[in-house]
């Protein structure tokens, strides 16, 4: 668990990392809009090394980056292999009971899995290289046309980085509250399922529990420092576009462009 | 079988091999002898904290070896048939009341007997004698651990704790969080384990007042580091390694020492509680006035 | 005109809506501009209640309170808020920000500061909590002390007329809670600021000029560190431990020391001890 990087946020100060929030939220979610058009090994494999080029950029050590999104292999390799025994056409190169391995299910297995390391690599580059308070305020400037439409915008978006702010705090005390239980006699993740499951109660209880106190009491402290939701707030942060989001906007819609010419 | 704790070489490192890598033991080497009540002091992140989860093999040694009794922890050590070792060393965490989960303290406090496969028809008494131990009333035992007061809810975890009958019982600041009478109400309790079940305590705690007054053994740790383990009076003796570290000197030293200053001089060997300081007072009167009468 | 008390309550009732009793019974007392005020009593005593009306975080039932010369009522509130800055007892359930520069900017936020001043006053607050090496840290990454200063600084980012301690040292190791407490003695010499402090601690109490006794929602004393150091019932009584001067002075007399009853603060006592020995 420890080397899972799913989700986390590394600091750093690399060109990726200076990027405008907004505009990499964008630009990663485009991202992922092109995928589903890549359709042949050209379009894949230029996408991928658009994600080489980005990773290296973030300064972000390939390693580290590779262990981290290994726990989600297993995931990957299940779809692939659904995809791989039960898609057919083609050549057939195997076949048992009601399985098949096709030339056409192979294909499909290998763009697949291209999909999904493509789609985790750029969502883990977005959220490794960006602050959650970043990313809160990225939400907010992308949502903030639905303020026309009286949608809470500003709160939702202190809410996320609120939300974001406590997962370090609540993941200790998930680690915490396990240790304590473990030297109770607690084994987690041993037994059956139902046994399993049972023994998530003794974490999951106190985790609910403290994690309502915490919201409680920080309700109480932001309303003492003056904060309600009705009120105008000024700013602290700004995210200023610069230069390297131009060349980053510019490159990916020259690959997109290339995706789209260079697709069957 | 050794009738010690031994850290042989400890290192840990957490998240080896990422740019998070933190080294938080380097190199422990330490004897804590059973029976003993022995601290540890030092700074936030000195490393009090992973020691303590070593003990119960929550985290592993990156490299070398410890020994508590029987049993011999390493980096090869696997998950398994660790319960016996979790039997023996019982661990208090930090607001250990954030631990409570059950329906009821009865059930609550019998959550770690159960583990540990103790039987059925003896949890009735264990769960009472444990309520008993830490002075609860046995008829709050079918109530929720959660509509209790924070002082009681401490209590009802530590019987928890104390009702798998550990033989070495780990504390990581007890007494954090409670009011003067709470805190006194724990320590009093410790110390009667220690002394009338010859529990081996292993205390962490910042107050520099508690662990001269109670333990036997000081261990100082800063930044992953063992800087120096020994007897209580030669750890707060030592006020130069006290002052390097960081570490606050107990109320009684320092009025000890003020009193030195002020040229009034009484015995060798600082005081290490109130009671002590005042023999001391009052001896070197005595001697003042035979010199003198 | 601005009055000589900062903080006036008269005949203060409150009740939560699910008890049967009065939480805050008919309470009433003034406080000076610049006076440090410890507050004491059980849990349950109606303290953290109090706190909370005075800063309009619960509602009155009946009586009133002014602050700074406004009354705490559902329309001013913003202005209450601005002259009361609170720090309450858990320092990860006030960290708003995540990193250290945003959660003091949070009330600065609240208060549309703009962000040249934002800059300059977080600059000016992390000096007074010495913690200007942390700006750009979150919160995981400090000391419970280190969250506590932060909390401070947050609050007195707003220059606030009083501050309010909630309990606010008792989590946190002693070194820390020294460190808070002189860099808050300082900040209040300098800024005639006035500081209640809601603790058990003795060390605390001793900073204060007064202190109230709050028993079952009433106040049932208004006394001073010495007097309440110099009645051992009282001191039992509020589970407060006797500073350490007066344990040492217990001791002695009991030992047959010729030493007074009365309570005496560590340099005293030197004194006192000196005297004897060199009369001898």
């Amino acid at each position: 668990m420890d080397n899972f990087i799913f989700g986390r946020y590394m600091p750093g100060k690399s060109k990726i990392h200076s990027l405008n929030p907004t505009i990499k939220i964008i630009m990663s979610f485009y991202f992922i809009v092109i995928v589903f058009f890549a359709n042949n090994l050209i379009t894949y494999v230029s996408l991928f090394l658009l994600c080489l080029v980005a990773l290296r950029f973030s300064k972000i050590p390939l390693k580290f980056f590779v262990n981290g999104i290994k726990p989600l292999i297993i995931l990957i390799i299940i779809t692939v292999l659904l995809q791989l025994v039960f898609s057919t056409g083609g050549q057939t190169y195997a076949s048992f009971w009601i399985f098949k391995i096709t030339s056409l299910g192979l294909l499909s297995a290998f763009y697949i899995f291209m999909r999904f390391i493509l789609i985790i690599t750029i969502s883990t580059l977005l959220t490794l290289t960006t602050s959650p308070l970043a990313i809160a305020y990225g939400i907010e400037k992308i949502l903030s046309p639905l303020k026309k439409i009286h949608l809470p915008v500003e709160t939702i978006s202190l809410m996320i980085s609120i939300a974001l702010r406590f997962v370090p705090t609540l993941t200790d005390e998930a680690m915490n509250i396990m240790n304590a239980q473990r030297s109770r006699g607690v084994d987690f993740g041993s037994g059956n399922i139902i046994k399993r499951i049972k023994s998530l109660i003794p974490l999951l209880v106190p985790l609910f529990v403290s994690a309502f106190k915490h919201a409680d009491e920080l309700s109480i402290a932001m309303e003492a420092r003056g904060y309600s939701p009705e009120m105008k707030r000024s700013k602290f942060k700004s995210y200023p576009i610069e230069h390297n989001d131009y060349i980053g906007m510019i490159v990916i819609l020259f690959i997109s462009l290339m995706v789209i010419f260079l697709r069957n | 079988m050794h009738k010690e704790i031994i850290f042989k070489n400890v290192d840990y490192y957490y998240q080896q091999n990422t740019p998070y890598e933190h080294k938080a033991l380097k190199n422990i080497n330490l004897h804590i002898p059973m029976g003993s009540f022995t601290s540890i002091v030092g700074k936030t992140g000195s490393g009090k904290s992973t020691l303590v989860q070593m003990l119960n093999a929550l985290i592993k040694p990156t490299h070398g070896s410890l020994i508590i009794d029987e049993f011999k922890i390493t980096s090869e050590t696997t998950n398994k048939n660790l319960n016996p070792l979790r039997k023996k060393v019982g661990l208090i965490f930090q607001f250990p009341e954030k631990q409570l989960f059950a329906d009821s303290i009865k059930e609550d406090v019998a959550f770690g007997p159960r583990n540990f496969g103790v039987e059925e028809s003896k949890i009735k008494q264990i769960v009472e004698n444990s309520l008993k131990l830490v002075q609860l009333p046995l008829d709050i035992m079918e109530k929720s651990p959660f509509e209790i007061s924070g002082g009681q809810m401490r209590r009802v975890a530590i019987a928890g704790v104390l009702a798998t009958n550990p033989e070495i019982l780990v504390l990581d600041e007890p007494t954090v969080g409670l009011d003067p009478k709470g805190q006194k109400f724990i320590m009093n309790l410790i110390n009667k384990l220690h002394v009338e079940k010859n529990m081996t305590i292993i205390l962490v705690s910042h107050q520099m007042d508690i662990v001269a007054e109670y333990s036997d053994n000081v261990i100082v740790m800063h930044d992953g580091k063992m800087i120096k383990s020994d007897k209580s009076n030669v750890i707060f003796n030592d006020e130069k390694l006290l002052s390097r570290y960081n570490l606050e000197l107990p109320s009684s030293v320092k009025f000890y020492n003020k009193l030195v200053e002020n040229n009034i001089p009484l015995g060798e060997g600082v005081p290490l509680n109130v009671e002590s300081l005042s023999n001391q007072i009052l001896k070197s009167f005595s001697k003042g006035s035979k010199r003198n009468g | 005109m601005s009055s000589n008390n900062i903080i006036e309550v008269k005949n203060l009732n409150f009740k939560y809506e699910n008890s049967k009793e009065n939480t805050i019974n008919d309470v009433s007392f003034n406080i000076k501009r610049g006076e440090w005020v410890s507050v004491i009593g059980h849990n349950g005593s109606g303290k953290s209640t109090l706190i909370k009306l005075l800063d309009g975080l619960l509602p009155i039932d009946s009586g009133s309170i002014t602050i700074n010369d406004n009354l705490v009522k559902e329309n001013n509130l913003d202005q209450i808020r601005k002259s009361i800055g609170l720090v309450f007892q858990n320092p990860d359930n006030q960290f708003v920000g995540a990193t250290v520069e945003d959660d003091i900017a949070f009330g600065l936020e609240n208060n549309q500061f703009s962000r040249n001043d934002m800059n300059v006053i977080i600059d000016k607050v992390l000096k007074v909590v010495d913690m200007s090496n942390y700006r750009t840290h979150e919160p995981s990454k400090l000391s419970g002390g280190q969250k506590q200063r932060i909390a401070l600084a947050g609050v007195l980012a707003l220059s606030p007329k009083i501050l309010i301690l909630d309990e606010a040292t008792s989590m946190i190791d002693p070194q820390g809670r020294n460190e808070i407490l002189d860099i808050i003695n300082n900040f209040r010499t300098d800024n005639n600021m006035t500081v209640i402090s809601i603790t058990h601690d003795v060390e605390e109490i001793k900073l204060s000029s007064r202190v109230l006794l709050l028993k079952s929602g009433m106040l049932i004393e208004d006394t001073n560190p010495y007097e309440l150091f110099n009645s051992v019932e009282n001191l039992e009584k509020y589970s407060l431990e006797m500073p350490f001067s007066a344990q040492l002075s217990r001791h002695l007399i009991n030992s047959g020391l010729d030493i007074p009853n009365s309570y005496m603060d560590e340099e005293e006592l030197i004194k006192c001890i000196k005297k004897l020995y060199l009369k001898m």
